[in-house]
């Protein structure tokens, strides 16, 4: 898409496939490649879910260790990305899981605060619904969605990072997608 | 960027969706757009999607380009070493923080399973290697570093208290027992599902103090006749061989049925050993009021009196009924919700189960066959309590049409019959009835209970709803006052399909236990009425619900998937538990359901650290006969990882106030699970909670009552010299009957087992001093 580093678009580059091909030959350019590859839109999609910059860069780091010490069986034309995203989803939920409590407790669970209407214009308000309606939907439609949204993946491999079959993607992206734009128009009806 | 997914069906409605993320094929686009072509609201749609997209497309983070430069550097080398032995991992950089071990973890366990392979009797106890030399108890550390890294299923922890049990006297916590887990992994003496139940049934006989044909209805504090009452709350009673007696393993008792037996919760339990969770649905919420009543009267309840899932269930949990996603027609929509929990440690979700009957209004209900049996010995007049049923009442008969009737009879040394079936059309009849109630005499509790049978069988009606509702404080004192014969009655008239409610009023002797195993076994419902807003909610708001049963005999199994979650725990229904093989066994009793009613079922689940394959983490079955079929009817849900919310105050509020509730009542029932939680912290909650649903009066009541208990909840677990005595003893006693329960021990496991032993030796010794009459 628009960073134009997509890996299952890039066909002039030689393929994922491949580099993993020669990386486990002995090339450690070919598996620095890879990481010039993937790691941005791994690194969003992480920031994403750990809303943490830091941390995402952890899972993503351990993401590429997992690439090192068991890569996955990708023919040599295929695309490592949604291996590697499914690892770093994984890698993500399980980082979440140990720190829950402890975050939970540092924000001393006060409902969170929120400016207040004259403070923000009609754009940022929209902008915070977004993000508010966004991180409401359920994980699962979050994900796809912005698989789908900013990394452009397909139905099907979207699907294989998520573990479901390509019709499920295109349910899950079409309820989170009503879901926002029926709150949208609600809150523009105001 | 487009490929087609036209391989896998997909309705209409998702088209526009499609056609803008581009996954339609050529013929569904030209299709699509020739209709766009013509209609204007369709492409309204259609732009309102795209503004979505756009505004989500704009707000992509900013994130610069790449890893921070060391992070790459880090990789490479790492690359470069390829490739690398696993041992590398070990000594991995020192950039890894703590919160992101999960490398380390990992790596610790590949190298300890290895060694465990190709070495099992020599190697060491642990996965973490504290304990690499020895057999010995070494006890606060172990712990430390096992919470630090929340490590791997450990073949070294203990099966039942796993990471749970967090109370001040942890600090004699089980040694890890590699080699124990290893032969129980193969060993098959584990057999919960069939003895479990069986330990709860002696459970339960024994908190109600009888055992076969012994009733003995003096025993009110059920804490005591589990052994001792020390920490009761009020009254401390110590019963000294008797609690040495009820600290040893009694016969041939698993590891889960001994802890049932010690703490009258239900055990954690390894999805391993066990991932089914199977009971009878219960939609009773008695033991909220009661909670209620003790707690505004500055007592701390018995523990018996507190069941968690009747305090949860007395909640609004504002389900959407079938018609939603469901059939309008179902009988139940399924609601599944899960979110990591704050209540527990680390890497704990939540997990709600919730059940929405249909609903069924006024005019769709059957009409009614209610015979009113009401207690007018002496005790009912104390506090008022017959006032309070003649008021209940009136407003029960406020809710009937004139095609209903309404019987009525009283007990207090015999029974009387008061009023023949009367139709709803002649209600001024029934309301004088009532009014002329009045009190004097013994409970025959048995007597009434069989006439009014008697009246609801005679004026049995094939197409209505066949009901006695039972009013009392609940202590038959004359006459039949076996229990086990009462409910044998009751039990039999139910399956002329006359089912019982019962209402329990008065407190002190008020035998709700009694009361609660008579509606389960009459195939109906108990409710604790405290006063006229009660009164209003159980007769008024749920009135339809809790005449019109719309499931029979419903049950629940919920089965976890191992390879997702390590550990779960339910919350209460500790005597709702089934037999699994049960499940699908019809001539089993089990729970009922009204119209509209909701029941909510609550997990604590501890998640695999590491979860590979797929990421299922429950199945979710439920099993029942709609009113009024022959054939029972089974739906089965699934709940993956990826449906969890990924924080606590991302999931809705009522999930939240479910759990939080559910916390409450654990506390309140000191349950070994809220042992050294913060009760401050479940204020806060609250506090938050009743800011966020402040138009829900009940939930800004739970607030007051948790800050007008926190004086009291001080005192909840008693910290003397015995009583962490005596919770150390437990502790080893279950280490000790896990040992026992191998099939075959090893060498390593045997030592540890005469180590445990000893200790347990000694230990009694101290407990016997303590316990001498001073």
């Amino acid at each position: 898409m628009s960073d134009g580093n997509s890996p299952s678009l890039d066909s002039e580059e030689t393929a994922d496939g491949e580099l993993l091909a020669d990386h486990l030959a002995g090339s450690t350019e070919a598996f620095d490649r890879l990481v010039e590859r993937h790691q941005g839109r791994l690194l969003r999609f992480a920031t994403g879910l750990l809303r943490d910059r830091a941390r995402a860069e952890d899972v993503v780091q351990e993401t590429f260790l997992r690439l090192l010490r068991k890569p996955p069986a990708i023919g040599s034309a295929g695309s490592a990305g949604p291996w590697l995203f499914r690892v770093c989803r994984n890698l993500a939920y399980d980082l979440m899981k140990t720190e829950t409590r402890e975050q939970v407790r540092r924000e001393r669970i006060e409902a969170p605060e929120s400016s207040t209407p004259d403070e923000l214009s009609a754009d940022t308000e929209v902008k915070a619904l977004v993000r508010q309606e966004w991180d409401l939907l359920p994980a699962r439609e979050r994900e796809a969605l912005w698989l789908k949204v900013h990394d452009g993946l397909s139905y099907a491999q979207i699907g294989e990072v998520l573990g479901v079959k390509p019709g499920t993607v295109g349910w899950i992206v079409h309820e989170a997608m009503q879901h926002l734009t029926q709150r949208l128009r609600a809150v523009q009806a105001l | 960027m487009t490929e087609h997914d036209q391989d896998t069906p997909r309705g209409p409605e998702t088209r526009l969706t499609d056609y803008l993320f581009g996954a339609l094929n050529a013929e569904e686009m030209r299709a699509l757009e020739a209709e766009l072509a013509t209609d204007a609201q369709l492409r309204e749609q259609l732009a309102e999607l795209r503004r979505t997209f756009a505004l989500l497309k704009a707000d992509a983070p900013a994130v610069s380009e790449g890893l921070a430069p060391e992070r790459r550097a880090a990789l490479l080398s790492e690359a470069s070493a390829q490739p690398a032995p696993r041992g590398r991992v070990l000594a991995f950089p020192t950039w890894m923080r703590a919160a992101a071990a999960l490398v380390i973890v990992a790596g610790i366990v590949v190298i300890w399973k290895n060694a465990s392979q190709s070495n099992p009797e020599t190697s060491s106890l642990s996965p973490l290697g504290y304990t690499a030399e020895g057999s010995s108890i070494q006890p606060e550390l172990a712990r430390r570093d096992r919470e630090a890294l929340t490590s791997e299923p450990a073949p070294g922890e203990p099966i039942m208290l796993g990471g749970t049990y967090r109370g001040p006297s942890d600090s004699l916590s089980p040694a890890p027992m590699e080699e124990a887990r290893a032969r129980a992994e193969s060993g098959s003496e584990f057999d919960r599902a069939k003895k479990l139940p069986e330990a709860l049934e002696r459970g339960r006989n024994a908190s109600l103090g009888y055992s076969g044909e012994d009733f003995d209805l003096e025993v009110e504090d059920a804490d005591a006749s589990l052994g001792f009452g020390f920490d009761d709350g009020y009254g401390r009673r110590y019963h000294g061989d008797e609690v040495i007696v009820h600290l040893r393993r009694h016969g041939n008792e698993s590891p889960r049925d001994m802890f049932y037996r010690y703490y009258g919760d239900n055990a954690v339990v390894r999805t391993a050993e066990d991932p089914l969770s199977t009971f009878a649905t219960d939609v009773d919420t008695a033991s909220w009021a009661l909670l209620r009543n003790y707690l505004v009267q500055g007592h701390l309840p018995p523990k018996a009196a507190v069941r968690t899932e009747e305090c949860v269930n007395a909640f609004k949990h504002e389900l959407p009924a079938p018609g939603f996603i469901e059939d309008p027609e179902d009988t139940f929509a399924i609601h599944l919700e899960a979110a990591p929990t704050p209540f527990a440690p680390d890497g704990h979700l939540l997990l709600r189960v919730g059940l929405k009957a249909r609903e069924v209004t006024r005019a769709q209900r059957k009409p009614l066959n209610l015979v009113f049996v009401v207690d007018k010995s002496g005790s009912m007049a104390q506090q008022n309590r017959m006032e309070l049923v003649k008021n209940s009442l009136e407003l029960l008969v406020d809710q009937i049409r004139d095609d209903d009737t309404i019987g009525l009879v009283t007990f207090d040394s015999t029974g009387h019959e008061v009023l023949a079936p009367t139709p709803g059309s002649e209600r001024w009849k029934i309301r004088e009835a009532l009014r002329g109630l009045s009190t004097g005499g013994s409970t025959n509790a048995a007597e009434g209970l069989f006439l009014g049978y008697a009246m609801a069988e005679r004026a049995f009606r094939k197409d209505a709803v066949n009901r006695v509702v039972l009013a009392s404080d609940g202590v038959a004192n004359t006459g039949e006052t076996d229990q086990a014969k009462i409910l044998e009655k009751v039990r039999k008239s139910s399956e002329n399909a006359v089912d019982l409610t019962t209402i329990g009023v008065g407190m002190g002797n008020h035998n709700d236990v009694f009361l609660e195993r008579l509606a389960d076994n009459g195939d109906g419902s108990c409710h604790y009425v405290d006063s006229m807003d009660e009164a209003k909610r159980v007769f008024v708001e749920r009135f339809t619900g809790t005449m019109q049963v719309v499931a029979r005999e419903a049950r629940v199994q919920v089965e976890f998937s191992s390879g997702t979650v390590r550990e779960w725990r339910q919350l209460g229904y500790e005597n709702r538990v089934m037999k699994h093989e049960d499940f699908r066994n019809d001539s089993v009793d089990a729970g009922e359901i009204g119209a509209g009613h909701e029941m909510v079922a609550l997990y604590e689940l501890r998640l695999q650290d590491l979860i590979d394959g797929p990421d299922t983490v429950a199945t979710i079955r439920l099993r029942w006969k709609p009113d009024g079929a022959k054939e029972f009817v089974e739906v089965e849900r699934h709940f993956g990882i990826g449906d969890a919310r990924s924080r606590w105050d991302l999931s809705s509020p009522r999930f939240r106030l479910a759990g939080t509730v559910a916390q409450f009542a654990e506390f309140m029932r000191r349950s070994v699970h809220a042992r050294g939680d913060s009760y401050e912290d479940l204020q806060v909650r609250a506090q938050a909670l009743a800011r966020e649903l402040k138009g829900d009066p009940m939930v800004v009541e739970f607030r007051d009552l948790v800050d007008r208990t926190a004086q009291l909840a001080q005192r909840l677990w008693p910290e003397d010299e015995l009583a962490l005595l005596i919770e150390e003893a437990r502790r080893l006693r279950l280490t000790e009957c896990e040992l026992e329960s191998l099939s075959e021990r090893s060498v390593k496991a045997e030592e540890l087992l005469q180590e445990v032993r000893l200790q347990n030796a000694a230990l009694e010794r101290r407990l016997e001093d303590l316990l001498q009459p001073r």
